[in-house]
C-alpha cells in the first residue's frame, strides 16, 4: 500500500512538476530588440524558394512572458524565409516574438552564428544602455514572423531605468 | 541511408529490398518513405548550371531542381553535402506533390531532417568599381558543417545597386570552402 501511495505520489509529481522539454514549449515574449548583429557592408538578401532559411540573431529585451521566465534579455536566432523587417523598424517597434528555448545542441549551433558574426550594434532602444555580454545570454529560436504589438519610441528616461545590474 | 538506383530511364527506383526501414533514423527513414511511398510522386529535375538559385530550389508542387554546376564546387570541399542537399529536395518534392500540402509547408518538412541555413552576404570582390563575387556562409544543420561558398556574379553590379536589392542577383557558386568549427 505504502509502495503504491509513493508511486502515486510520484507520478502525480512527474506529471505536474517536469516541464515540458524545451523544443516543445512556445513562449510568447513582448519587449523590443536592442541589438543586432550586423556588419557595415552586410547585404540582407532572401531568397524565398532557397535551399536554406536566413538566420539573423537579436538580442531582445522582454518586457512580459507569456509564462514565468527569470530572464530579461535574452538572444532570438530567427530562421526565416519571410520578407525582411527593416532595420530602421527595430527602432520603433514593441513586438511579440513567438519562441522557444534552445536545446543544447542548438544553443551551440546559436553560438556559434554568433561567433562567425559581426558584433552586435544597439537599435534605438539600446543606445543608451549598458548592454549585456550576448554570449552569456540563453538562446531563444524563432520561426515566425514577430507580430507589432505597437509602435513606441525609446525615452532616455525610461532607457536608463532598464539599465542592467551586471559588472 | 536507403540506396536508390538509377533505372533505365533514367530515373530513382525503390531502394534494395535488404533495407529495413524500422532501424533507420528519422531522416533516413523520411527519404526511404519518399522514394518507396507510391501516395505521391515528387519529380528531381538536375540541372547544368542554372544562375536563379544556389544548390536546389522548389520550382513549384512536386517538383525541384539541383543545380550540377554548385553542386561540383560543394563536392569539391566536402562529398557528404551533396547528399544532403538531394535528400533537402527529395523529401521537399515528394512532401509537396500530396494533395494540400504547400510547398511551404514540405520546406518546414523537408528542413527538419536535412535543414540548411545561411547569414547575410558579404561582398567578395570588384571588378572596375562594381561588385562581382558575394560571399555567403551556410551551414548543414545535420552535419553540424558550416562553409563559406563564393558567389561569382553572372553581371557586375554596382554595390549601390545590390544595396537596394531584397533578393539575390543571378550567380554561381564558383568555390566553396569548409569552415573550421567554433570553439
Amino acid at each position: 500500500m505504502r509502495y503504491k501511495v509513493v508511486a502515486l505520489t510520484f507520478s502525480l509529481w512527474l506529471a505536474l512538476a517536469m516541464p515540458l522539454t524545451p523544443k516543445e514549449e512556445l513562449l510568447s515574449a513582448e519587449g523590443v530588440v536592442v541589438a543586432i548583429q550586423r556588419g557595415e557592408g552586410d547585404l540582407r538578401l532572401v531568397d524565398p524558394n532557397s535551399l536554406g532559411d536566413l538566420a539573423e540573431i537579436y538580442m531582445m529585451r522582454v518586457d512580459r512572458w507569456s509564462q514565468p521566465q527569470k530572464q530579461k534579455y535574452i538572444i532570438v536566432e530567427y530562421i526565416h524565409r519571410a520578407d525582411l523587417i527593416s532595420y530602421e523598424q527595430f527602432d520603433k517597434t514593441l513586438w511579440k516574438f513567438d519562441v522557444h528555448q534552445a536545446s543544447p545542441e542548438q544553443s551551440k549551433d546559436c553560438l556559434s552564428w554568433m561567433a562567425r558574426g559581426p558584433s552586435f550594434v544597439p537599435t534605438a532602444f539600446g543606445a543608451n544602455v549598458k548592454l549585456p555580454d550576448p554570449k552569456e545570454l540563453p538562446c531563444f529560436l524563432m520561426e515566425k514572423r514577430p507580430s507589432v504589438v505597437r509602435e513606441t519610441a525609446p525615452t532616455p528616461t525610461a532607457a536608463r531605468s532598464q539599465q542592467p545590474a551586471h559588472p | 541511408m536507403p540506396h536508390a538506383q538509377r533505372n533505365s530511364r533514367n530515373n530513382f527506383s525503390a531502394p534494395p529490398a535488404n533495407v529495413d526501414p524500422t532501424k533507420l533514423s528519422g531522416g533516413e527513414r523520411a527519404l526511404y518513405d519518399s522514394i518507396t511511398n507510391k501516395d505521391a510522386t515528387g519529380t528531381v529535375t538536375v540541372v547544368g548550371n542554372d544562375s536563379s538559385f544556389d544548390f536546389e530550389k522548389s520550382t513549384g508542387k512536386g517538383q525541384n531542381s539541383v543545380d550540377r554546376s554548385d553542386l561540383n564546387a560543394l563536392n569539391r570541399a566536402d562529398k557528404r553535402l551533396s547528399g544532403e542537399i538531394i535528400a533537402h529536395a527529395a523529401l521537399e518534392s515528394y512532401d509537396s506533390a500530396k494533395p494540400g500540402v504547400s510547398v511551404d509547408q514540405a520546406h518546414d518538412f523537408a528542413k527538419q531532417f536535412f535543414g540548411f541555413q545561411y547569414d547575410t552576404f558579404k561582398v567578395g570582390g570588384y571588378a572596375n568599381g562594381r561588385v562581382n563575387t558575394l560571399n555567403l556562409n551556410w551551414r548543414a544543420v545535420r552535419l553540424h558543417v558550416d562553409f563559406k561558398t563564393t558567389l561569382t556574379l553572372k553581371t557586375p553590379i554596382p554595390l549601390v545597386t545590390l544595396r537596394g536589392m531584397t533578393t539575390p542577383p543571378p550567380r554561381d557558386v564558383t568555390n566553396v570552402t569548409i569552415l573550421p568549427p567554433e570553439k
